[in-house]
């Protein structure tokens, strides 16, 4: 480990890391636009540069590129440090258009950020300004602007090294080199957005984002994607105070948050746009009931105390094996640990959660798994379903549908599609009792007799287990929508109304029960999950390398202070 | 005068039909190759850096040196890229190379080759150059033919293949990071360093990069020794320079001159003085790039360490002779305009500080100058030199600073004249 001095500090740094990686370590933030740890390192934007001493000579070098050397000393705040930095930003400023107040970064712009810690100066420049392309459609999703863009080029080699699908390049030289998209080639793949979290000033923005909120006036949550089994570590973005533009939009945007162990600093684009029905217009609000075809909304108790009645009858007059419980691998894992006791406490064998053809999703190397479930491996683990045979739901559901079950729960699945060889959805009309639970409204809701609204993963508290076996915790963010109610609340109150009571206050006691129960999670502790996770006992090894915690830089450009560092973990 | 001429390198320049291989024969090409291939490589390395053979691309990196720089023990190729891409303004000395004397080039890339253990070698020429590029074409065609190229040179089992590589127009290219990148198939954008050249380079194996004119005393030193070389130049510089004169003489031309002549001596003696015998007003004296001479900074020898005292630099050896007529605000324009073009765009200060200093150089010269243009200029420069990627940052930087701190008055006089003109 060679020894370095950082501004008077001396200290032990692993070996082979840059400079401005040592100087983090060191807690000196050294600023920087092209610099970015995921990528390799292109040295252009000439921000980074500190003064190194070695061997009693002193020169000017950028810190991005220098590996640290023993006996290393680096000055970051020199004159002539200074100097260099306020050059930079001027001249990255000169042809910059300056227009802020409209632009959808500011507010998490790294060129606002570092002239006001850096710059502030009047301007010299009395010249006409080198114009390029404004409002220039990218693809699908990005939008550039090419004359607020610094040409750091972290997009370009994004496309290049990470997406591998080498859509941007740039064109020209000298000051009027332009970053634009190759002829006929539109920024097009399932990454896309991540050149947008990249780009540390306005000239990528999202179409799905901008103009929807200014970049202030959200608040920050960390939770974790339910898009896919990969469980990518995401933020989410929100705001409950500006409502005038739409007052049904909480949820602004999810946002990558870095994980070496999952996701490393990106994101998909399916999984960042997968927020949009937290807020939409089919979530369930309230406790339904069905009478006489038409339905009803009722309070809580009135609906778990219905919805107990008629399952103990059921029970009573036909025994366990006529009830059937679908629970759903897109619940959290103490939503799968409550049903499972629930399903024991009332020896209900005819349980399931996953349907056998569920792998339809696209899968690639890098992050998207064919799994669309978030929680398929904690399914798994709490053996929901009958060890052995997995994906036992459509076995449940023929049951049901020939009449040897008269009692079906439901959690959020849409079973139309898996009723259509046997009669559509009318299928399921000779039961005695359907009960669905879940977020939105869907075809098996809309035939159900009792409906139960559930807490979006972003409106309560809980864990995924991703497909490595990584477990991950997940935060309230925005209330829950309505009367909505977490799913294990649901289920603890229905098991106490059917005399057994579980006496959970909280989710971490149901997690703790779980652990208890659970050999593979025994030695997990619900406050000890930290931001990148933990790992399940006899859970594969991340497919990723193991990256020094050091380098764990927030994305960039992020405005949002991040206490919740210290808040949540 | 005359013993400053010494013809080494240009000895074939004025030869009819130098280019082909009978006549370059019977001038003695390829007998230094015949002596090389007798000795051990690490010997030929030795007698080049005895021989202080120093760069002439512009930089003046002794070249003995950098080819000790190359790993020994690798299992990666390595290459040699022969930096034809002559760009530099004022500068005119490798084409005549590639056109008159190509064989010598030849000659010093197989020697070069055997001395480093290299199997390819890509000579890089600048885009313009189609009929010195058709010739040297010719002419490794010719020493192929002839068994000083391919497989088992000269029976000696050393086998090398050279090609030829067009440029696509960019004064950047002539960067030897920018050259590697283009020659690869990319954007000519210099690397950053380290990795050098010399670890990391061509298709990311080790790799130099010399100067055309560089190789092409290699032979000669092969054949007449280190000592005969040295004893031409000066002690830290040996052997002699082409220096390519332009400008307001009246015997433009490129001379081959002992490296440490006086400048002055070139000017009046070899050039033949000025045109028309004017004053002489200012001399760029190695390429543009490197800072201007006022008339009292003439009598300087022109070799790497002695420009280097007086902060310019010898640089290519481009003289550009600028007589009383001409209009230092005149100058500065065309000077800013240039590297404001050729700057690559990659990087902050020079992107950016190229086209601010292009612009306010143009308003001083169409008459909208404003006070305190002078001193912003000077601390552009200042935040653009030694704080980019590659040199042409400081290039662009460096001659601006000494125009506008030698010849401040006719500036400051432009600008008052504009200051009136708008009152």
């Amino acid at each position: 480990m060679p020894t370095i001095t950082i501004d008077g500090k001396t200290m032990e740094v692993p070996a082979g890391i840059k400079i401005i990686e040592a100087a983090r370590l060191a807690g000196i933030r050294i600023p920087h636009y092209c610099y970015h740890p995921g990528l390799s390192i292109a040295g252009s934007c000439r921000l980074c540069q500190v003064e190194i001493e070695e061997r009693g000579r002193r020169r000017l070098d950028i810190s991005c590129n220098i590996p640290v050397a023993d006996g290393m000393i680096i000055y970051t705040d020199t004159d002539l440090v200074r100097d260099v930095r306020k050059g930079v930003l001027e001249f990255l400023l000169v042809n910059h258009p300056i227009d802020c107040p409209i632009c959808d970064d500011a507010g998490e712009c790294d060129l606002q950020n570092y002239y006001m810690e850096h710059g502030l100066y009047d301007s010299r420049f009395f010249e006409p300004k080198v114009h390029k392309h404004k409002v220039y459609d990218l693809g699908p999703t990005v939008v550039l602007d090419a004359e607020r863009c610094v040409l750091c080029s972290r997009c370009v080699r994004f496309c290049a090294e990470i997406s591998k699908t080498h859509e941007l390049g740039i064109f020209g030289h000298g000051s009027y080199s332009e970053l634009i998209n190759y002829p006929g080639k539109a920024l097009d793949n399932p990454y896309s957005q991540c050149v947008v979290d990249l780009c540390p000033v306005g000239a990528l923005t999202s179409k799905d984002f901008r103009f929807k909120r200014r970049v202030w006036y959200l608040k920050t949550t960390p939770s974790v994607c339910p898009s896919c089994a990969r469980g990518c570590s995401i933020e989410v973005h929100y705001d409950l105070n500006h409502v005038w533009k739409d007052p049904r939009a909480r949820v602004h945007r999810l946002k990558p948050r870095y994980n070496p162990q999952v996701n490393d600093w990106w994101l998909c684009d399916r999984g960042r746009q997968n927020f949009r029905w937290v807020d939409a217009n089919d979530r369930l609000i309230s406790p339904r009931i069905k009478k006489n075809g038409a339905w009803g909304n009722v309070d809580w108790d009135t609906a778990i105390a219905e919805l107990s009645s008629r399952l103990s009858k059921i029970i009573h007059e036909k025994g366990p094996d006529a009830v059937g419980i679908i629970t759903s691998p897109k619940s959290s894992t103490e939503d799968v640990y409550v049903w499972r006791r629930l399903a024991d406490d009332l020896k209900v064998s005819n349980r399931a959660a996953v349907f056998p053809d569920e792998l339809k999703g696209e899968e690639d190397d890098l992050l998207r798994k064919a799994d669309l479930n978030p929680n398929r491996y904690a399914v798994d683990l709490i053996g929901i379903e009958q060890k052995g045979s997995p994906g036992t739901a459509q076995e449940v559901l023929n049951k049901a549908v020939h009449g040897k079950i008269q009692a079906l729960i439901v959690c959020h699945h849409d079973l139309s599609p898996y009723l259509q060889s046997s009669g559509g959805a009318d299928a399921l009309r000779n039961l005695e009792l359907l009960v669905f639970i879940g977020c939105s409204d869907n075809p098996t809701q809309n035939g159900a007799h009792i409906s139960l609204p559930t807490a979006a993963w972003v409106e309560r508290e809980g864990t995924y287990i991703n497909f490595r076996g990584w477990i991950q915790r997940f935060f309230l963010a925005v209330p829950p929508i309505g009367e909505s109610m977490p799913e294990w609340k649901i289920t603890e109150r229905l098991a106490a109304k059917m005399g057994h009571p579980y006496k959970y206050t909280d989710i971490s006691q149901v997690f703790q029960d779980a652990a208890k129960q659970i050999r593979e999670m025994e030695d997990l502790s619900w406050s000890d999950i930290g931001p990148h996770g933990s790992r399940v006992q006899g859970a594969g090894k991340s497919d990723k390398p193991e990256r020094q915690k050091s380098f764990d830089l927030a994305p960039t450009g992020c405005f949002v202070e991040r206490v919740w560092q210290r808040k949540y973990f | 005068m005359t013993e400053e001429v010494v013809k080494i390198t240009s000895r074939n320049f004025d030869v009819p039909q130098a280019h082909r291989l009978s006549v370059a024969l019977e001038r003695g090409a390829y007998q230094g190759l015949r002596k090389a291939l007798t000795m051990k490589p690490d010997d030929i390395v030795a007698e080049v850096r005895k021989s202080k053979l120093r760069g002439h691309g512009g930089a003046g990196f002794p070249a003995g040196v950098k080819w000790g720089f190359v790993p020994k023990d690798t299992d990666k190729p390595k290459y040699l890229c022969v930096n034809a891409d002559e760009s530099e303004p004022g500068t005119c000395k490798d084409r005549l190379i590639l056109q008159k004397d190509p064989h010598l080039l030849v000659e010093g890339i197989v020697i070069t080759c055997f001395a480093i253990g290299i199997h390819t070698a890509y000579v890089y020429i600048r885009g313009e150059y189609h009929y010195p590029t058709r010739i040297f074409n010719d002419a490794i065609h010719e020493a192929r033919e002839a068994g000083f190229l391919g497989k088992n040179i000269l029976g000696s089992g050393f086998d090398l293949e050279v090609y030829t590589h067009p440029g696509a127009g960019m004064y950047i290219c002539g960067e030897e990071t920018g050259l590697i990148e283009s020659l690869e198939g990319k954007k000519g954008w210099p690397r950053i360093k380290p990795p050098f050249p010399a670890v990391i380079g061509v298709f990311n194996c080790p790799t130099v990069v010399n100067n055309v004119e560089t190789l092409s005393y290699v032979p000669s030193i092969i054949k007449n020794g280190a000592d005969w070389f040295l004893k031409l130049g000066t002690p830290t510089s040996g052997g002699t320079a082409l220096f390519s004169v332009s400008g307001h003489v009246k015997k433009p031309g490129v001379y081959e001159l002992r490296t440490g002549t006086p400048l002055r001596t070139i000017i009046y003696d070899v050039a033949g003085g000025i045109r028309d015998d004017k004053k002489l007003k200012a001399v760029i004296p190695g390429g543009s790039s490197a800072p201007i001479l006022t008339p009292d900074e003439i009598d300087v020898a022109m070799d790497f360490d002695s420009m280097m005292e007086i902060k310019s630099m010898l640089g290519s050896a481009g003289i550009i002779v600028i007589d009383e007529d001409a209009s230092m605000v005149d100058v500065l324009f065309w000077l800013t305009r240039f590297y404001r073009h050729e700057s690559c765009g990659q990087c902050t200060p020079c992107r950016e500080g190229t086209e601010w200093l292009f612009k306010v150089a143009s308003r001083i010269q169409v008459g909208r100058g404003r006070p305190g243009d002078l001193d912003l200029m000077l601390n552009l420069c200042d935040r653009i030199e030694a704080r980019t990627i590659c040199p042409l940052g400081a290039a662009a930087a460096m001659p601006t600073r000494a125009m506008i701190k030698k010849f401040r008055a006719e500036f400051e006089e432009a600008i008052q004249k504009a200051a009136a003109t708008a009152a």
